[in-house]
């Protein structure tokens, strides 16, 4: 598989017959094994019984049976779903004992249906809990496009497996914007899709209320086919509607990288007409967010936590230790902020189709410093590079982060939300966008992929 | 609209009820955990601060 192979490529190839998908998958295992020692994206890989699968979509073929819209396409999954005979960690190594799954995940399930094939399971903050892929257990996973720098989070390995070639498709989680922050970091597009619009069954939890499940590509064409698959669903024709677009302002504007600003005013020009529209909320919707989260993230562990709180990775256990004795009464302070600034959102969506945002305050940052500056401190980037994407979260809407084009400097992202289940909307936001040749994932310069 | 940093305390009094609920359902396991989890308590006290402003404003 070589690095420019889209799923769509390998897909027609294999069920052409040009190529077999036991040699897509063994190349892309040689991938993982040439790149992954410089960036720790995988915590698993599953050869023998991805090679077994491969082998059944090529006697498939054979028998002349038509194959589905991902035949033999590589993809692999955050450590978060359950993948039938292994493990879901969640990135926790006091899950090591756990019994392992004894069926796959709907979405992976039907990601299969498809003749996808799944080759292994990807690094993640432990418990989904941190926006940077550092993880005391697994290791902290590496930026493509700088190794020195974080790949964002929680859904890392998935987004920098993608950025780095060695395999087209992956999923991770996104519960306030763990999609949509690694996908900026890694610079490719990432769906956060409408919650409660995908099945979650075998998927390990963090905050119900905000979990979803989202895919990473390299290119939007790649997105589309792997996001309707995931929803069950035929596309439908593109709108040829002209769809009504605006830029937010205020909290999404504030403290972020002078060439993302500059990104979205590029795109607003492309739609001919997007005005800057503020949703005063924003700020204090974010620590909402802030405060929902660690209230019910830190619930769901309380029995762990009172038992063996020292088998956590140390970040995670005193952030859920937190959220546990947080009062009741913060959170529904947190709760009727969340619903206000929802009305917000819901108001502007009367207007407008499609809401502009930045995905992350900055390019990706070093791993040896791990801060983002905001409002002029040096703060904590696994818990605040979601800035833009933890308030837009709370709404359920469906959300799209498509890479600035930008070779050559590092990956930034810009978000496209839309109303609940217009998914297509924001798919045909982003094909102008390509067609225009504002948005596109770069590839990485690292040395390693040349050798 | 400020920021909460990562080592900020706006609130005193509620976080010392906070630690104490935290005490009481037996989360800490030693002295090695407490100061991460005061500052993550910290944390959430400047981000209950913004909130409460916020709601305390006339409802749009």
């Amino acid at each position: 598989m070589a690095f420019s192979e889209s799923a769509i490529d390998i897909a027609k190839g294999v069920s052409s017959g040009e190529v077999l998908a036991v040699d897509v998958v063994s190349q892309a295992l040689k991938e993982i094994a040439h790149q992954d020692p410089h960036l720790t994206c995988f915590v698993s890989v599953t050869a023998e019984q991805a090679l077994e699968a491969a082998r059944k979509v090529d006697d498939k073929r054979a028998r002349g049976e038509t194959l589905g819209p991902l035949a033999g396409v590589p993809f692999a999954v955050k450590d978060l779903f359950d993948v039938r005979g292994e493990i879901t960690k969640a990135g926790a190594k006091m899950r090591e004992t756990a019994a392992p799954a004894s069926q796959d995940a709907p979405l992976v399930a039907r990601l299969k249906a498809a003749d996808a094939i799944c080759l292994g399971r990807l690094n993640m903050d432990e418990f989904a809990y941190g926006f940077a892929t550092v993880n005391a257990n697994y290791g902290t996973t590496r930026n493509p496009h700088d190794p020195d720098r974080l790949a964002g989070g929680s859904s890392g390995g998935s987004a920098a497996s993608v950025a780095a070639g060695m395999l087209p498709l992956t999923l991770g989680s996104d519960t306030n914007g763990s999609v949509r922050v690694p996908a900026s970091l890694c610079g490719l597009f990432g769906l956060r899709p409408t919650h409660d619009s995908l099945p979650m069954d075998g998927v390990f939890p963090f905050v119900d209320r905000l979990d979803t499940i989202g895919p990473f590509t390299r290119t939007l064409e790649e997105l589309e086919v792997a996001h309707w698959v995931l929803a069950d669903k035929t596309a439908p024709p593109r709108t040829k509607r002209k769809l009504k677009v605006a830029r937010l302002d205020g909290w999404f504007r504030a403290n972020c990288f002078a060439d993302t600003l500059a990104g979205v005013d590029a795109i607003a020009d492309a739609f001919g007409d997007a005005p800057l529209i503020d949703l005063p909320l924003a700020g204090a919707a974010r620590s909402a967010g802030f405060l929902i989260t660690a209230k019910l993230g830190g619930a769901l562990h309380l029995e762990d936590l009172k038992t063996r709180a020292m088998d956590y990775d140390p970040a995670v256990r005193d952030r859920l230790i937190a959220g546990v004795a947080l009062s009741d009464s913060k959170v529904n302070d947190a709760e009727i902020v969340a619903e206000r600034f929802n009305r917000q959102l819901d108001d502007a969506l009367r207007q407008y189709d499609i809401l502009i945002a930045p995905t992350t305050p900055t390019p990706a940052p070093k791993i040896s410093e791990g801060l983002i500056e905001i409002d002029g401190e040096m703060v904590s980037a696994r818990a605040n590079l979601g800035l833009y994407t933890q308030p837009v979260s709370l709404s359920g809407l469906p959300i799209l982060s498509v890479p600035l084009k930008r070779p050559g400097q590092l990956p930034l992202g810009v978000q496209l939300i839309a109303g609940h289940g217009k998914e297509a909307h924001l798919f045909s936001a982003a094909e102008r966008l390509v067609k225009a040749g504002l948005i596109g994932s770069d590839r990485p310069q690292a040395k390693w992929l040349e050798t | 609209m400020a920021q909460p940093g990562s080592d900020q305390n706006s609130s005193g009094q509620s976080l010392k009820a906070e630690l104490e609920t935290a005490l009481s359902l037996g989360l800490f396991s030693g002295p090695a955990i407490e100061p991460g989890v005061r500052q993550n308590l910290d944390l959430l006290a400047a981000h209950h601060a913004i909130v409460l402003a916020a709601k305390s404003e006339e409802a749009p």
